[in-house]
């Protein structure tokens, strides 16, 4: 019965998994697609870990609870947390230096960081 | 197993915005989405082995993949490493 729980929040996993792809192939711009692909990220990995620690649960099904293999829900919960974290993180610090390098998209209706001061660039000495 | 497979299939399309991005920002993006799926496929794998030891594999993965990602920002922004 977990079997098929477990099963199905994979899926559903993959299901999410694939709309981020098919965003980040299909978006325009660059901003966009980090969109897109915040959601493999953090909804796509919360299902899918998910489904992971519920095959842990499943192995003590029928009150045998010392069969339990509590690896599979402490490794899937470092998983999801270092992924949204570092999600968070690496995104924005991508797009901040993007939009301070002149990386930005087109279309743009209003851009807060036009009158922000240039990034010193620091360039090495040839 | 099947549905291992189905991830990896899924993130090939990945490899496509990998190769031609326009931007740099782009790649960074489609490699880090790449190695999360990835880190989700390798732990279908080890559910469909039973083995709960290799689920330390995309743990490792997924906490240094970050670590890249931020380096290159930092390359764009400074010019330099």
């Amino acid at each position: 019965m977990i079997d098929a729980i477990a099963f199905a929040f994979m899926l559903a996993g993959l299901a999410v998994c694939a709309i981020g792809v098919i965003g980040a192939i299909r978006m325009p711009d660059f901003v966009n697609r980090m969109h897109a692909t915040t959601i493999i990220s953090t909804l796509g990995s919360i299902l899918t870990m998910i489904g992971v620690a519920l095959y842990g649960f499943a192995e003590g099904e029928g009150g045998n609870l010392a069969a339990i293999d509590w690896n599979y829900p402490k490794s899937a919960l470092v998983i999801v947390v270092c992924a949204m974290v570092g999600g968070a993180i690496t995104s924005h610090a991508l797009a901040r230096a993007c939009f301070r390098r002149g990386i930005i998209p087109k279309n743009l209706k209003v851009n807060e960081m036009a009158d922000a001061p240039a990034a010193p660039r620091t360039e090495d000495e040839p | 197993m099947p549905l291992a497979a189905g991830f990896a299939l899924v993130s090939l399309p990945l490899l496509y915005r990998l190769f031609r991005g326009p931007t740099i920002a782009d790649r960074v993006l489609a490699s880090d989405a790449f190695v999360l799926m990835l880190a989700n496929s390798l732990a279908i794998f080890s559910v469909a082995y039973g083995r709960s030891i290799y689920l330390d594999v995309p743990v490792v993965m997924v906490v240094l993949s970050c670590i890249s990602t931020l380096v290159v920002a930092k390359a764009i922004l400074e010019g330099r490493l």
